[in-house]
């Protein structure tokens, strides 16, 4: 632990995607959804599901599964939508992303909380503030203004664009 | 004059002038700001041109004498003093009463021009350079308020001669004229008709108790009775005043029964203390002793009750006209409206499939609530931008007259809508816009020949949604902005530095900077250089920008981009791959259909005869990259967004209001989407932003024919 590290105790919002778990700092989340009617936004990037209807706003859905290199989320009784507040370049952002099942609010406390490990994870390690430990369980910790930072969205959708043709219609 | 145009003057002017106290209380002649000084002139330079354009040239004459005062303050020419503060609280309570004269009669009461005609004078005096009597213009004006201002009430007893009918005078007629003063209750008294048997139908047996509010004097309301007052028994008794600054009102307010029957002479004293005694309801224990009709005193408690009713309408008047509601405020109420909407839209299905049929009711009735809330939420806030232009109309044609230049002016997109709050914005900077043109803009009629040109100008003044915005332009076709003019000019008022290398569009953007002018002389339509920086300041607080584009001699445009937040369009819904979009209707020409052995026809050209025209068109499956069968019929929308094509969609599902929403930041690149809208049943619908399509579908045509020949 000679890495200084920018994760405290807190609480965090767990879920999962795939296998694995992971986290957010609950301030983030504003509230958890079930998965409802998603309208594809078209000629956008895949991981870009669409927009939600939000009590009369209207919200971005994405699928961070696609955009850490996994398959596409697909609907189960467990999937949610977990809407964020995300703090891009100073504006507030709401943004709904998509896992495979949420699970609980814990309390994760400094010590049981490591820097991220260069190698190994199935993710970028820019996207990681950290991994908890819990019961001998790893929890992914993210850093989700990261993953959505505007130099990601634009290598997205860069990366994104051509990969659009022949996106997806909308899920239900 | 249009009255809807009028009330809205007035309301600006009040508002404008309740501004422009406040500035002047709050100013002090030792310390003040520029600021404070900039916006009274700008201030008095909108009353100027408003007052101007609605024909009160006495008010827009006087503000002009005011506003040179304070120009002379702006360059630092004069320090502003005490004298001219309090003047100009004065000018502001002249010009008040003024606009309120003329909305109860067509001449301003004589003691307001006079008092008009001291401050003109003083203000002249000071332009001069002398100084004058500080109490020379001091209040006067409590006394302003005009005198047919204060409504009275009256009570008019009726009693026509019985052989009315056979002098052809219909009583009926005159109880209709004494209700077109004001407001009336009118009372017919039965008492006298006889039985049946004895009755002569020839005669007149009513008579009438009239209760009336009006601005009237007793003498006008004695004018309606002149024909009938030699043989009728008329009493008019005036029974209360409502001013404005009433501010009593409650049920011991007026006076009790037994005092209306005592001073009708109904009763005597007598009998009322006799009637009083008997522990009854006053009117019960009259009637039962037969001390006066029944009629008579339901006739009094009908005035008691309308003194009460004319008192407290007059206080609804005062204080609930108009109500101020922060734009925010309405926000709310709208998301919290299609809240609502979507979840009457899950209690319909739910209530449907429970099958209840007495739910079903109560469900059915709330949705029309709902229904009815929601249009009258989206009614709150929008307004087409018709309103605005009908404004511009009557200015154009004033100014035209003015200057003596002809001017014609066409108006596009004026059914375009746009929120209310922005509309009421938008209006300085039209004025002012507008003014500009045809002052500076269109050139007088000889040069215009000279050149060349029609000899009557011409304004175009546009409206259009485009993607997330709506733009308004003004456009005319005269001389346009001479760089090198506004370059010498920017450069003597030290605006940049002698021989800044600026670019023409950096020089042209410089009219926008408060002080700047390029009008040789200051004539009275503009040339103060105070109308360029408002159009900027007010469109930029409203999120907008303005663009200016000119050539010598082509002519001006001026664009006003405003950001389109909350702003509601008639839709056209279609359906593509189960998915619903949303087309603008305003947009939308016809829908034709398309069978899919035409289309097969030619696979590579979407063309399609339509009405002997051959109409090409974008299949919205392949714009969008929609995977999926195409249906044997698919209907084809004709749209019109500078040009017509077809966009070709699996079904068309109807039309209905929606609000555009923006998508965000996260969708702020996405092309053919405007924003979205939340449907009734809480879905999202797309909403297509056809002018993107259209050239979009263009562009990848030229690209595609290109790659041809090259190939």
């Amino acid at each position: 632990m000679s890495e200084a590290t920018a994760v405290k105790t807190g609480t965090y919002l767990t879920f999962t995607l795939g296998d694995e778990q992971y986290a957010v700092l609950v301030g983030k989340a504003r509230e958890v959804l079930e998965l409802s009617n998603i309208t594809k936004v078209p000629r956008t990037p895949e991981f870009m599901r669409g927009v939600i209807n939000l009590r009369g706003s209207v919200v971005p859905v994405c699928d961070i599964r696609l955009k850490f290199g996994m398959s596409i989320t697909e609907k189960t009784i467990d999937t949610r939508i977990v809407v964020m507040e995300i703090a891009l370049e100073g504006d507030t952002t709401i943004l709904g992303i998509l896992a495979d099942s949420v699970q609980e609010v814990i309390e994760l406390d400094e010590n049981n909380i490591e820097p991220p490990p260069k190698i190994g994870t199935s993710i970028s390690t820019d996207f990681i503030l950290g991994m908890g430990k819990r019961n001998d369980d790893f929890i992914i910790i993210l850093d989700i203004e990261k993953v959505f930072s505007q130099k990601e969205i634009e290598q997205m959708k860069e990366a994104g664009m051509p990969a659009s043709s022949g996106g997806k219609k909308t899920e239900t | 004059m249009n009255e809807n145009y009028f009330e809205t003057f007035k309301d600006e002017a009040c508002e404008l002038i309740d501004k422009l106290e406040k500035i002047c209380l709050d100013i002090e002649p030792s310390e003040y700001t520029i600021d404070q000084i900039q916006e009274i002139f700008r201030i008095l330079h909108t009353i100027k041109g408003t007052s101007a354009m609605f024909g009160f040239q006495d008010i827009s004459d006087f503000v002009h004498k005011l506003e040179s005062l304070y120009s002379e303050i702006r360059n630092n020419e004069r320090a502003l003093s005490a004298p001219v503060i309090s003047l100009t609280i004065s000018a502001a309570d002249c010009i008040r009463a003024t606009i309120e004269a003329s909305t109860t009669s067509k001449k301003v009461p004589e003691v307001l021009c006079r008092h008009r005609e001291k401050i003109i004078s003083s203000v002249e005096k000071l332009l001069q350079g002398e100084e004058i009597d500080k109490t020379a213009v001091e209040d006067e004006t409590t006394t302003l308020i005009p005198e047919s201002h204060i409504t009275t009430m009256y009570r008019i007893r009726f009693t026509p001669p019985g052989d009315i009918f056979l002098k052809g005078i219909n009583p009926e007629a005159i109880l209709k004229e004494l209700d077109a003063l004001g407001t009336s209750r009118v009372i017919a008294r039965l008492d006298e008709i006889p039985e049946l048997s004895t009755i002569n139908p020839e005669s007149c047996y009513l008579s009438w108790d009239i209760l009336l509010s009006a601005k009237k004097t007793l003498d006008e309301i004695r004018d309606i009775f002149i024909f009938v007052e030699d043989q009728s028994a008329i009493r008019i008794d005036i029974i209360g005043t409502i001013t404005e600054d009433e501010d009593e009102i409650s049920d011991a307010g007026y006076k009790r029964l037994g005092e209306i029957l005592l001073e009708r002479g109904d009763i005597s004293p007598k009998e009322l203390t006799r009637a009083l005694d008997s522990q009854k309801r006053l009117g019960e224990a009259l009637v039962e002793s037969k001390a006066v009709e029944k009629q008579k005193v339901l006739s009094a408690l009908a005035e008691q009750d309308f003194v009460k009713q004319q008192k407290q309408q007059q206080a609804g008047d005062m204080k609930l006209s108009s109500i101020r509601v922060k734009a925010e405020r309405l926000d709310e109420l709208i998301n919290l409206v299609g809240e609502l909407v979507t979840l009457q839209a899950r209690l319909r299905t739910t209530v449907h499939s429970l099958g209840d049929s007495e739910l079903q009711l109560i469900s059915e009735e709330s949705e029309r609530l709902v229904e009815d809330l929601r249009t009258s939420a989206m009614g709150m806030r929008m307004l087409s931008v018709d309103f605005l232009f009908g404004k511009i109309k009557r200015l154009v044609y004033d100014l035209s007259r003015e200057l003596k230049k002809r001017v014609d002016l066409f108006i596009e997109g004026a059914e375009t809508e746009l929120d209310k709050s922005v509309i009421e914005r938008l209006n300085d900077p039209l004025v002012h816009l507008i003014r500009n043109c045809i002052d500076h803009g269109i050139e007088p009629e000889e040069e215009r020949r000279k050149k060349g040109k029609p000899v009557a100008g011409k304004i175009t003044l546009r409206a259009y949604h485009a993607e997330a915005t709506v733009f308004i332009e003004i456009q005319d076709d005269g001389q346009g902005l001479d760089a090198a003019k506004i370059r010498k000019k920017a450069e003597m008022n030290k605006i940049i530095e002698k021989g800044a290398l600026l670019s023409e569009s950096e020089l042209l953007n410089l009219v926008f900077l408060p002080g700047f002018s390029t009008a040789q002389e200051v004539s009275k339509v503009s040339g103060r250089g105070v109308g360029m920086d408002v159009v900027k300041r007010t469109v930029e607080s409203l999120g907008g920008q303005v663009r200016i584009t000119s050539e010598k001699d082509k002519g001006t445009t001026i664009t006003l981009k405003i950001p389109l937040t909350l702003s509601i369009i008639e839709g056209l819904f279609i359906k593509v791959a189960g998915d619903m979009y949303v087309i603008p209707l305003s947009l939308v020409e016809e829908v034709v259909e398309l069978e899919h052995e035409t289309a097969q026809f030619d696979t590579r050209r979407h063309l399609l005869p339509v009405r002997g025209e051959m109409l090409p068109y974008i299949r919205l499956r392949e714009y969008f990259d929609i995977d999926g069968d195409i249906p044997h019929f698919e209907k084809i929308v004709v749209v019109n967004a500078h040009r017509r094509i077809g966009l070709a969609v699996d079904d068309v599902a109807g039309n209905a209001q929606v609000v555009i929403k923006s998508l965000g930041s996260a969708f702020a690149q996405s092309d053919g989407v405007l924003g979205a809208t939340v449907t009734g049943d809480g879905k999202v619908s797309l909403i297509l932003d056809i002018g993107r399509i259209t050239t979009d579908a263009i562009a990848e045509e030229t690209q595609r024919v290109n790659q041809q020949t090259v190939v």
